[in-house]
C-alpha cells in the first residue's frame, strides 16, 4: 500500500455562489499532496460551478453538473462514484478545511483499524465555537451533533450503499448510523481542523418540526437496542442544564448582593472624600504635587 | 405536539416507556419520537432561560467591574492622602480608613 493514499474530496454544490470558491481553495491549500477534488453541481440555478471555479489551478480538479436537481445525497453519491480515492472526504460547499486537515486525518487513519476519522468542528460566521461531534450510536440517535465532513475508507461507502437518497435532512447522521450498524468504527482528532459555517441558510429546522419522527421510523430497531441509554442521555442533558442554571442563578444573586454593597460603599467613601476635600483644601494642593 | 411538559412529567414518561419496554419489549415509535421531541423542546426552553440569565449576569458583572475600578481609584487616592497625612485632618482620614476598610474585603 502506498504511504500516500489518494484522498477524494467530494463537494456537492447547490446555489451558494458566494462560498464555493473558498471551499475549493481550502482544499487546494492542503499540505497533503495526493488529493483529488470533485465538485458536483446539483443543477444549481444562476452561475454554475464551472464558472465560479474558473481560474483555479489544481492537477486533479473535476467539476461536473447533474442534469436535474437531485438533492445533496444523490450529488454526493455521484461524486464519490466518479472518484478514485482510497479515502473519501465529503465537504459542504459553504464549509472550509484547515490546510492540515487531510494530512492529519490520513495520518490518524492509515495505521488504524478504524474506518474513518473526524476532527473537532470549529464554527464560524454567525457563531464561534468548538464542537466535538458524536460518534457514539446512542448520542447520534439522541440528536447529538454529527460531523458531515470526515475522512473514511471507500469500503464504508460501498458497504452501506452510499448516502440514503430522498432524505430531506439527516443524511450524514443516517450514513453514520448505517456504517456503525455494519460494525465500522470511527475516531476523532481533538484539533478543530474542520470549519463549519453558520449562516441563516443552514439553520437546522426547529425541533418543533418533529424531526425525530422520520429518524425513529427509519431506525426503530436501533432505538430498541439503545433505548435505556438514549432516554438516560436525554434526562442527563436536561438535568445538567438545570444544575448549570441553578448554579448561574446563585452566582448572579451573589454578584447582585456584592454589587449592592459595593455601590453603597462607593457612595459612602465618595461622601467622605467630599468632606475631606472640603475640610482640607490645603492637602489637595499637596496631593496634586505627588 | 404543542404542549409543554414539565421536567418531572417527561422523566416519568421516560420511566414508563422503559418499564413497558423491559417487560413486554414493546416500543411505540410514534410515542418515542414524541417524547424525544418533548425533551428537545424542554431543553431548548431551559437553554433560552440559561442564556437570558447569563446575559444578565455578564451585564451586571460589567457594571460591577466598573464600580470596582472606581472604588480602587479612590483607594489609591486614599493612599496618596495617607502619605501626605501630616497635613490632613486626621479625623477625616480615620473616618475614610474605616469606610474603605469596611468595603475592601469585597474582592
Amino acid at each position: 500500500m502506498t504511504t500516500q493514499p489518494t484522498v477524494s474530496v467530494v463537494i456537492p454544490y447547490y446555489d451558494q455562489p458566494e462560498f464555493l470558491r473558498d471551499a475549493v481553495e481550502s482544499v487546494i491549500a492542503q499540505t497533503y499532496p495526493n488529493v483529488e477534488i470533485i465538485v458536483v453541481d446539483d443543477c444549481s440555478p444562476g452561475v454554475n460551478a464551472i464558472q465560479l471555479l474558473r481560474g483555479l489551478r489544481h492537477p486533479k480538479l473535476l467539476v461536473f453538473k447533474l442534469e436535474n436537481r437531485k438533492g445533496v445525497s444523490v450529488a454526493r453519491n455521484a461524486g464519490i462514484i466518479r472518484s478514485s480515492g482510497d479515502y473519501i472526504l465529503p465537504l459542504d460547499a459553504d464549509d472550509l478545511l484547515d490546510p492540515q486537515y487531510v494530512s492529519e486525518t490520513v495520518k490518524a487513519l492509515i495505521d488504524s483499524n478504524d474506518a474513518g476519522v473526524c476532527t473537532a468542528i470549529r464554527t464560524f460566521g454567525n457563531a464561534d465555537s468548538i464542537i466535538n461531534p458524536e460518534l457514539d450510536i446512542a448520542q447520534i440517535l439522541s440528536r447529538g451533533t454529527v460531523c458531515n465532513t470526515f475522512l473514511y475508507r471507500r469500503e464504508v461507502f460501498d458497504a452501506v450503499d452510499g448516502y440514503r437518497e430522498g432524505l430531506a435532512f439527516d443524511q450524514e447522521r443516517q450514513f453514520l448510523l448505517d456504517a456503525l450498524q455494519k460494525g465500522f468504527t470511527f475516531k476523532q482528532i481533538k484539533q478543530p481542523l474542520y470549519f463549519r459555517r453558520q449562516h441563516t441558510g443552514n439553520a437546522e429546522p426547529s425541533c418543533l418540526e418533529d424531526r425525530y419522527k422520520d429518524l425513529v421510523e427509519r431506525n426503530i430497531n436501533l432505538y430498541k437496542q439503545h433505548l435505556p441509554q438514549i432516554l438516560g442521555l436525554q434526562k442527563v442533558r436536561v438535568q445538567e442544564l438545570t444544575v448549570a442554571r441553578v448554579r448561574l442563578s446563585r452566582d448572579f444573586q451573589k454578584l447582585a448582593i456584592d454589587d449592592k454593597r459595593l455601590k453603597r460603599g462607593l457612595t459612602n467613601v465618595m461622601s467622605y472624600y467630599h468632606d475631606l476635600e472640603h475640610d482640607a483644601l490645603k492637602t489637595e494642593a499637596t496631593v496634586g504635587q505627588l | 405536539m404543542g404542549e409543554m411538559l414539565t421536567e418531572e412529567g417527561l422523566f416519568n414518561q421516560a420511566e414508563q416507556m422503559l418499564s413497558t419496554f423491559d417487560k413486554k419489549s414493546l416500543l411505540n415509535g410514534e410515542a418515542l419520537a414524541h417524547l424525544m421531541n418533548s425533551f428537545d423542546r424542554l431543553y431548548t426552553r431551559r437553554h433560552q432561560e440559561y442564556v437570558a440569565i447569563s446575559l444578565n449576569y455578564h451585564e451586571l458583572n460589567s457594571q460591577y467591574s466598573k464600580r470596582d475600578a472606581e472604588f480602587r481609584k479612590l483607594v489609591d487616592k486614599y493612599e496618596r492622602l495617607r502619605v501626605a497625612g501630616e497635613t490632613v485632618d486626621q479625623g477625616a482620614v480615620a473616618k475614610l480608613m474605616s469606610a474603605i476598610g469596611r468595603f475592601l474585603p469585597i474582592k
